[in-house]
């Protein structure tokens, strides 16, 4: 019985220790960055702080990790912790309450964009280097890229042979291309880049705006085909579906595909109007780790470490100098190359961000996802 | 007084025995005795958890659902104007009852089963029941994905008889397989229980005046194992209209449940309000089956304990 007291004595001792080694970590403030150089972070600049990361999950944030953020927070001292999945929701109760939990996110522009200020902090542009970030890829206010990827129409080979649907017209053909076709769910959210792919095979024009109107005859069309749709709502299921040719075709994330094709699906791409899609790295609004979250971002966007994300992910590099080690395969499914580039339409992040706007579509998705 | 009445709520579900009492209680001036008043201070803990972690958080859906993120009832004319809400609420209103169903359906005479064996086989059974019962429902669930599939065992067992696709992933079989094992156990031990207390010598005095076997056991035997099929059916349907990971799992995105179009207003969209009033419509979905059971099972069971005398504790 008295060995028992003891134990838990000395159990409750460590607890408050610890507790009390955790509880002082902000000793010491962080070195404000002056002159940040691209890719590197100065070697013990973070000793004892903490700094949390919260992104999609899966095999993504593992390449984030093993190419960015372990080698980040083993240079800079910092203990680096991750999580996942990101939602707006838990960011939102993380504000308002301000006990912020995640220092820095990795979402979608027009989230960042509708929550810049809010939720988010405005960058401070000074504080990064983003001289190597391809043109082709904007900044927000709030936000510099963190994954560089697409929507393309991939197919079986097995089903089509080599004829398989190459448009979104033909995507959304449900006579001329019979099967399932997977498409994402957005995950509660209206998925951007699957309603402008529908918007286009209804006759919606790239190069002129995207609008309300466009995307209720992108929904009707998503809508008309609903029985031949199979949703998925993980990147991994995506990639199961085509794998195990469950779907015949699908709008799937480009990484994603790539995967597929090299586990053996028997599946080729086309690259007509596919949609590029950027995620970027947003800083939690008042999180007291700022300049950590700074520096963490300002290494991620390094030549070397964009160069390992894509060597782990198969997503591109937001580095014009990056020159990742990659096979062909690989290299087919680089969506910053310049053949890309010409076919691409982007995500109308200026249109999506607007929630007034995108409220009542919102709702018209929903009905549309659960069958309703 | 919250406590009380939750109590004997629960209490009509579970035990015929307590629900008779506090029936006559409340008619009593006097009903606190000085035992009861020790009960209810031994009961505090309880109270308090439940009071922090339970009541306070409902509470404040309930507070969201008029105030987020204005004060005013468009939360409830939003659910009410988008078919979609309804449209869920009522599915899973309607797959929980078939998954409620099905279970009745196993679990009756297997639960049979259980009473008839003897204690070793017995014990083999109730093993049977609870080793899935203690594992967790992901994981159970996540094995149903891998059978069902169409490139999983029993698919590949088939296509050697020229099955082309099973197909029955995502689809609402799917979902109904998974929620019915997942709940079996919830059902067979009620059921198991008030079985193995019904006296077996009145199927004996049926028979030694005439009835034949079959009669006997409809006229004698069920409606004496009636309650623990109630209780189980109840509590069966009622955790079954709170599922989440099942369906989402097994069925498509049709066979969505109210729990998650509760998930993407609030995960998704950050919409707390939306996500609250939902969330309140199943609650009251809920309280309202319950009541109705509670009821009916007053009327009815009474007259059942009458009939089962000395059995009923």
């Amino acid at each position: 019985m008295k060995k028992l007291h003891i134990t838990i004595a000395i159990a409750a001792v460590s607890v408050l220790t610890l507790a009390g080694c955790t509880s002082g970590e902000s000793a010491e403030p962080v070195l404000e960055i002056t002159e940040p150089t691209l890719g590197s972070v100065p070697a013990g600049v973070l000793d004892g702080h903490t700094l949390t990361f919260a992104g999609d999950g899966g095999s993504t944030q593992d390449g984030m990790m093993s190419a960015w953020f372990n080698p980040f927070a083993a240079t800079s001292g910092a203990t680096f912790n991750q999580d996942a999945p990101q939602t707006m929701a838990k960011i939102e109760s993380q504000v308002d309450s301000g006990n912020i939990q995640w220092d820095f996110v990795s979402s979608y522009g027009d989230q960042i964009e509708r929550e810049c200020g809010v939720l988010f902090e405005k960058l401070d542009m000074s504080k990064l280097d983003v001289s190597a970030i391809p043109e082709s890829i904007p900044l927000l206010e709030c936000g510099v890229p963190s994954i560089v990827y697409g929507v393309a129409i991939t197919y079986n080979t097995e089903t089509f042979g080599e004829d398989g649907p190459e448009t979104w017209d033909d995507f959304f053909d449900v006579d001329k291309f019979p099967g399932n076709r997977t498409v994402y769910n957005g995950d509660g959210n209206i998925d951007a880049p699957v309603v402008q792919g529908a918007a286009i095979a209804t006759g919606w024009d790239p190069s002129t705006p995207f609008t309300a109107e466009w995307a209720n005859k992108g929904l009707d069309k998503i809508q008309e085909i609903a029985d031949s749709i199979v949703f998925y709502n993980t990147g991994a299921s995506a990639q199961q579906l085509l794998e195990s040719g469950e779907a015949v075709m699908g709008a799937v994330w480009t990484g994603r595909i790539l995967a597929a094709e090299q586990n053996g699906a028997p599946l080729a791409t086309n690259w007509v109007d596919w949609i590029s899609v950027i995620d970027y790295f947003a800083i939690v609004k008042s999180t007291e780790n700022l300049e950590a979250a700074y520096y963490a971002i300002n290494y991620a966007l390094g030549a070397e470490q964009q160069a390992g994300f894509t060597e782990a992910t198969g997503y591109s590099p937001a580095n014009m100098n990056s020159k990742p080690k990659i096979e062909e395969l690989t290299e087919s499914y680089l969506v910053t190359a310049p053949d890309k580039a010409d076919e691409t339409v982007p995500v109308a992040t200026e249109f999506w961000a607007d929630a007034d706007t995108v409220s009542p579509l919102q709702d018209r998705w929903s009905s549309i996802i659960a069958g309703a | 007084m919250p406590a009380r009445t939750d109590t004997s709520q629960f209490s009509t579900l579970s035990t015929r025995a307590i629900a008779v009492q506090s029936e006559s209680e409340p008619k009593k001036r006097q009903w606190v005795s000085r035992d009861t008043r020790r009960l209810m201070l031994a009961l505090l803990p309880a109270f308090l958890v439940l009071a922090v972690f339970y009541f306070y958080p409902m509470l404040t859906v309930l507070v969201a659902s008029f105030t987020d993120p204005k004060p005013g009832l468009q939360n409830f004319e939003w659910f009410f104007s988008q078919s979609v809400n309804v449209g869920v609420l009522w599915r899973t209103i309607y797959i929980s009852f078939w998954v409620m169903a099905i279970c009745v359906v196993v679990a009756y005479p297997f639960a049979y089963f259980m009473t008839m064996v003897k204690p070793s086989t017995r014990s083999l059974l109730m093993l049977m029941v609870l080793i899935p019962f203690l594992t967790s429902t992901v994981v159970r669930t996540f094995a149903w994905v891998l059978l069902l599939q169409d490139s999983g065992p029993i698919g590949s067992f088939l296509s050697l008889f020229g099955v082309e696709s099973l197909g029955i992933m995502r689809t609402p079989t799917a979902v109904l397989i998974g929620m019915a094992q997942v709940l079996l156990p919830f059902v067979v031990l009620p059921m198991f229980s008030t079985m193995s207390q019904i006296d077996r010598r009145l199927l004996t005095a049926a028979e030694s005046l005439g009835a034949k076997r079959v009669k006997a056991f409809v006229t004698v035997y069920l409606p004496l194992s009636l309650p623990g099929v109630a209780a189980g059916a109840l509590l069966c349907f009622v955790m079954a209209l709170g599922f989440y990971i099942t369906p989402a799992m097994l069925g498509s995105s049709r066979e969505t449940f109210l729990s998650t179009l509760i998930q993407g207003q609030v995960q998704g969209l950050g919409q707390w309000g939306h996500g609250a009033v939902i969330a309140l419509m199943l609650l009251v979905v809920t309280l309202a089956i319950l009541g109705v059971s509670a009821l009916l099972g007053r009327a009815r069971g009474s007259a059942v304990s009458d009939m089962v005398g000395g059995s009923k504790a």
